[in-house]
């Protein structure tokens, strides 16, 4: 089977709008979404069936808002791609561990390069807003020690492309926490400032490792810190303020260098605090998560799936014109709410954040580094 | 919102307990700060009821239960008028699921059950009362625990009312803890003790404070001869640590689901539509909520009816069903759920599998989703969603479906030759099977999860007459 032309040429017009300056405006999204669209119902057979028994289809819809969305938990019993998947250049699995009992869902990528500028343009914008160029230590494994890992393939790529060095302290063998340690105050002798990124679940163990050794850091101005997954983990669960009230007290990171990262295998792009750029653009804004420009965030009655009004909690779904080759519009069970009084389509996660809970190996590696504490 | 209604109680306390401070909460009620202080002085004043329940012959406090649950199935009674009106915002369930609990599930704490429950457990109900003659020339009498500390679940209404009309067949006084979920019952099957037998309304006291809370939970505990706790296998597991005592006698009933199973002998033409009638009913009842909730029905196939065609005939019952108990409120997360798995089974559709969905329009009143492709199907969500999966052999296939379900019940639609077969199977796991249709409305006798409901918490003293 060929890669259709069309989705080839949706390729370079999507890598096109993601390089561009200016983001695409409703009128301009909504044209490609509707042929990104048009092109999955194409060339994706158990997709456009089932738009069909939803009585939808690329002729009979008036805007992006009623194109059939796929539910997040699909990728698990089915294999959602555009393209023999024999082909995939990039495989990513979910841990599995929240609902399927031990079912994986799987992400075919055909190829990293939508993938790859709509992280990196992003991630820039949002946790780079002011060009630093920072040493990376990631509380994840590497990509080689997780090849199926959207998360480790996100440090890698961010590696590549705008870190001068990166380390990981994650392997098989669990949290390397003392090296870690050692780093940081290494870091914080030498006044250079670092970027920290990892799951949540890893940060929760290191904050208590350094707890129980009274360990503490000033780390220089300008580091940060980016977190992802849920606050829940197997071992116990810490309020979102808590845990950060807990970074800002042992790295020494002052709280508008803190970003939280929601994501999800299921999705190519990635959300952000604007608590960086907000601070970077010297404004003040309420908390909330920014979406990249060529990904659409709608909030839906959890009943109905219908819209809510605006600061109304509902369940978030994502038309992300990153997943060209797969399904683009993702329905999750994760529960949010647009933030009013932002300007900008901020959005609040809330709750279990099941989504990002499920990516990557957050729960696995909460278990090992469990059971490395034991 | 305004409301012609005074803030309604959610707590009971005995005569001789000060009021306690107390704040507005959803629903038109008010809840009571809850301190040491306030549970230690209950558990003293219910302390005090321990010699007069003991002087209190069984037969009294059989008719006294069973007058007061009277009240609340009499049709006009204030407290009953309060279950009706105040329940579905405080409970989250319909009125008309409430009025069912009342009229039909509490008929099994009217005193012709309690009678079948102390003949069960107890044998002769006098032993309750006093040393009586045993079969073995001894002399026998039943004593309960004295005080016991209740914990409830909040998924079923009902489960409560029996918890404590135990307690009190026990002549223990009992301090409960409601559920958030369903603060109201409890407080008014003791505001009808109170009404109608003042010496068994002094001897309950209801005070819902937020789980977890230690000082609470400490006061709460001391004193205490019994636990009976209902919930989360995390909250059953933490009490049980906490009342680790060797003079406290404990019951735990964590998480459990139930199942019904259905032999291909069970589809004829002619017996189709009722059994999907009883399996409908079996899903719907509680939204799915309680342990004997039906969360998967296994069907075999090979019947006179395919396993997908009765899957439609049990749609029909769900939808007629809504109609006659409207189902109740969710939680976001729970619509979100269904929505989920209603739009997977349509992928899934999509993509070529054995699977059908029959589902309410406009929202998420129920569900029913036809398998019959998954080896290992997730049980349902809590909701009212009817997951029927299809197997080719039950005998065979079962073991592997069941695998390690944390099952409570099984509701068994088979002949007895078949049922001879399957029961070994199915009581590996469950500790209850019943025709389906009676899944969610056990006998006061039931043993969940294989507990005695009396006999557990009972103390025998025995006494050796010298025969001279």
């Amino acid at each position: 089977m060929q890669i259709s032309a069309s989705l080839r040429r949706l390729e370079r017009m999507i890598l096109d709008a993601i390089a561009c300056e200016t983001p695409l405006d409703d009128a301009a999204f909504d044209q490609l979404a509707r042929m990104v669209f048009a092109a999955q119902y194409a060339a994706n057979a158990p997709y456009r069936r089932y738009c069909d028994l939803l009585g939808r289809a690329p002729k009979t819809i008036s805007s992006w808002q009623e194109i059939p969305a796929v539910p997040a938990t699909a990728f698990k019993t089915l294999t959602l791609a555009c393209f023999p998947v024999k082909r995939a250049a990039l495989v990513f699995t979910t841990s599995g561990t929240t609902q399927g009992q031990g079912k994986q869902g799987t992400h075919y990528l055909l190829t990293p390069r939508l993938y790859e500028a709509s992280l990196l343009r992003h991630f820039a914008a949002m946790v780079l807003p002011d060009d630093a160029r920072l040493p990376m230590l990631v509380l994840a494994p590497s990509p080689e020690d997780a090849p199926h890992s959207s998360l480790s393939y996100m440090f890698g790529t961010i590696a590549r492309a705008l870190t001068p060095e990166t380390t990981y302290y994650v392997d098989e063998r669990g949290l390397d926490a003392e090296a870690l340690a050692r780093d940081l105050a290494l870091a914080e002798a030498q006044g250079a400032p670092v970027l920290l990124a990892g799951t949540a679940f890893a940060f929760v163990h290191f904050l208590d490792y350094c707890h129980e050794r009274g360990l503490r850091f000033a780390l220089p101005p300008r580091s940060r810190l980016m977190d992802t997954g849920g606050f829940k983990g197997r071992s116990r669960e810490v309020p979102r303020d808590e845990l950060y009230a807990r970074y800002t007290e042992t790295f020494g990171i002052a709280p508008q260098y803190l970003v939280n990262e929601y994501g999800m295998t299921e999705l190519g792009a990635q959300f952000y605090d604007a608590t960086l750029l907000d601070h970077h653009l010297r404004r003040r804004g309420p908390l909330r998560k920014l979406a990249p420009h060529w990904c659409r965030v709608s909030i839906l009655d959890p009943e109905t799936l219908t819209p809510v009004p605006p600061g109304q909690t509902g369940v978030l779904r994502f038309f992300d014109l990153t997943n060209l080759y797969s399904v683009a519009a993702i329905q999750t069970e994760d529960l949010g709410r647009a933030v009013v009084d932002s300007l900008d389509g901020g959005f609040e996660v809330l709750g279990r954040a099941q989504g990002a809970e499920a990516r990557g190996c957050s729960i696995a590696l909460d278990d090992l580094l469990l059971a490395q504490r034991q | 919102m305004t409301t012609t209604h005074p803030l309604l109680p959610l707590w009971y306390l005995p005569p001789g307990v000060a009021a306690p401070e107390c704040e507005p909460c959803d629903g038109g009620a008010a809840l009571p700060r809850v301190t040491p202080a306030l549970v230690r002085a209950a558990a003293a004043a219910l302390d005090r009821a321990v010699p007069v329940l003991a002087a209190t012959p069984i037969a009294c406090i059989v008719a006294a239960i069973d007058a007061a649950v009277a009240c609340l199935q009499t049709p006009g009674h204030p407290l009953r008028e309060i279950a009706l009106e105040r329940g579905p915002a405080l409970t989250g369930y319909s009125r008309p699921m409430l009025a069912h609990a009342l009229d039909a599930m509490l008929t099994e704490c009217r005193a012709p059950a309690l009678q079948r429950l102390l003949a069960a457990e107890i044998g002769n109900a006098a032993a309750l009362d006093r040393f009586v003659p045993g079969p073995d020339e001894m002399l026998w009498h039943a004593r309960g625990p004295g005080r016991q500390l209740h914990v409830y679940a909040g998924t079923v209404p009902t489960v409560p009312v029996l918890a404590i009309a135990r307690a009190l067949l026990l002549k223990s006084p009992v301090l409960a803890k409601p559920s958030h979920h369903d603060p109201l019952f409890p407080v008014l099957f003791a505001r009808a003790l109170a009404e109608t037998a003042p010496a068994l309304g002094a001897a309950v006291a209801v005070l819902p404070w937020r789980g977890g809370d230690a000082p609470v939970e400490e006061a709460a505990l001391a004193g205490a001869g019994a636990v009976l706790v209902h919930g989360r296998d995390e909250t059953v597991t933490a009490w049980r640590q906490r009342a680790a005592s060797p003079d406290l006698l404990f019951a735990g009933h964590g998480h459990r689901l139930s199942i019904a199973v259905v032999a291909r002998s069970a589809l004829t033409r002619a017996n189709a539509p009722t059994l999907a009638g009883a399996v409908a009913r079996d899903v719907v009842l509680f939204d799915g909520r309680g342990c004997l909730s039906c969360r998967l029905i296994v069907v075999e196939r090979g019947g006179e009816v395919a396993p997908e065609d009765f899957a439609a005939l049990v749609a029909g019952e769900m939808e007629a069903l809504e109609r006659r108990w409207p189902r109740g409120v969710l939680e976001p997360e729970e619509h979100a759920r269904i929505q989920a798995l209603r739009a997977e089974a349509l992928m899934r559709r999509a993509a070529g599998a054995a699977v059908r969905l029959w589902a309410s329009e406009g929202g998420t009143a129920w569900t029913v989703l036809y398998d019959g492709a998954s080896r290992q199907p997730v049980p349902a969500p809590a909701g009212r969603v009817a997951l029927i999966v299809s197997v080719e052999n039950l005998a065979a296939d079962l073991p592997v479906l069941i695998g390690d379900l944390p099952l409570s019940a099984v509701a068994l639609a088979a002949g007895e030759p078949e049922t001879a077969a399957l029961l070994p199977l199915l009581t590996h796991r469950a500790t209850r099977i019943c025709p389906p249709g009676r899944l969610g409305e056990p006998p006061l006798t039931w043993r969940q999860d294989g507990l005695p409901a009396l006999a557990a918490f009972v103390r025998w003293i025995g006494y050796e007459r010298s025969l001279s």
